[in-house]
């Protein structure tokens, strides 16, 4: 099962001490909502957010090498 | 002639001879011989769009690497030049910042979508260091190891470029050890992680060996303006 880039930051909670839970719409669709190092979620400059790395998706849903 | 006057001679001689060896295949690399980058923004100082396709500004700093930050002492810290070389050596902390050194500011561009903007840098140049070990004619490619078992592969007309450097400083501090310090490579023309972090050993090589990303499917090359992430 090949993990993607998160295309949308939904949400983020502060989960403790340098963690989030973050909400996130993954290329395929699916959401996940992963706990994730607090610096995984960047605001950009210009506005938005990013969510750095790549994510399982729990549906299976194969999207090899998204690149977005 | 002293001792001394003789030794940087030869430095510098080898510093010639392996700018002459590669400046043409430098010409050649994507960075500068695209004429159609892709990316967006003003032209960077290398006369390529200051976004690469598919990267977005990042406002913080974010910390990547194998899961281990290991905690390396100035005074403990050695970095080995070795492999093909005619001279290899072991650098200590003291024998880093007695080399030239170089402030420099540059883009980095990370494969998980994000880029920082302007870094200013200080360090030591690749070139000058591998100068130093006299890389063998036949030397292609370096191997970079660091502290944490991190390894990645750079063709040397890529790692001579001039704003590749050893950094240990960074916005004017001593690089924080989440960022690579006391030292990393930063390669500004390619994908970051083809600059390792903790870094503790640069081998010269005449075949090329894959690093640790580069063995799990990403680029040998790594060329930001080819949106050149994966092989």
């Amino acid at each position: 099962m090949a993990s993607q880039h998160a295309e949308t930051v939904l949400a983020v909670t502060p989960s403790g001490p340098g963690q989030v839970i973050a909400r996130l719409r993954l290329a395929c669709g699916c959401e996940v909502t992963p706990q994730v190092a607090a610096d995984r979620i960047q605001e950009l400059v210009g506005g938005g957010r990013l969510a750095v790395g790549k994510y399982r998706c729990p549906a299976g849903c194969d999207l090899a090498r998204t690149t977005h | 002639m002293t001792d001394t006057d003789a030794k940087e001679e030869r430095i510098v001689a080898a510093r010639m001879r392996l700018r002459e060896r590669f400046e043409a295949r430098m010409k050649d690399t994507p960075a500068m011989a695209d004429e159609a980058p892709m990316g967006t923004g003003p032209a960077n100082r290398h006369g390529m769009p200051q976004v690469p396709p598919g990267q977005h500004l990042a406002k913080g700093w974010p910390v990547l690497d194998l899961g281990r930050k290991p905690e390396v002492a100035t005074g403990e810290w050695r970095l080995e030049l070795a492999g093909a070389c005619a001279r290899p050596l072991t650098l200590a902390w003291e024998d880093l910042q007695a080399l030239p050194q170089v402030d420099d500011v540059s883009d980095f561009h990370c494969v998980t979508t994000w880029s920082k903007l302007d870094v200013p840098w200080s360090g030591v140049r690749f070139a000058d260091l591998a100068a130093l070990a006299f890389p063998d004619d036949d030397a292609e490619f370096v191997l970079c190891h660091g502290y944490d078992g991190y390894t990645t592969n750079v063709r040397l007309e890529e790692a001579l470029k001039p704003d590749v450097l050893i950094a240990h400083t960074v916005y004017g501090e001593p690089l924080a050890r989440e960022h690579g310090g006391p030292a990393r490579m930063i390669t500004p023309q390619l994908y970051a992680w083809k600059g390792a972090k903790w870094i503790s050993k640069i081998e010269f090589l005449t075949e090329n060996r894959l690093g640790f990303w580069e063995q799990r499917g990403y680029s040998d090359t790594a060329h930001p303006w080819r949106n050149d992430r994966y092989s």
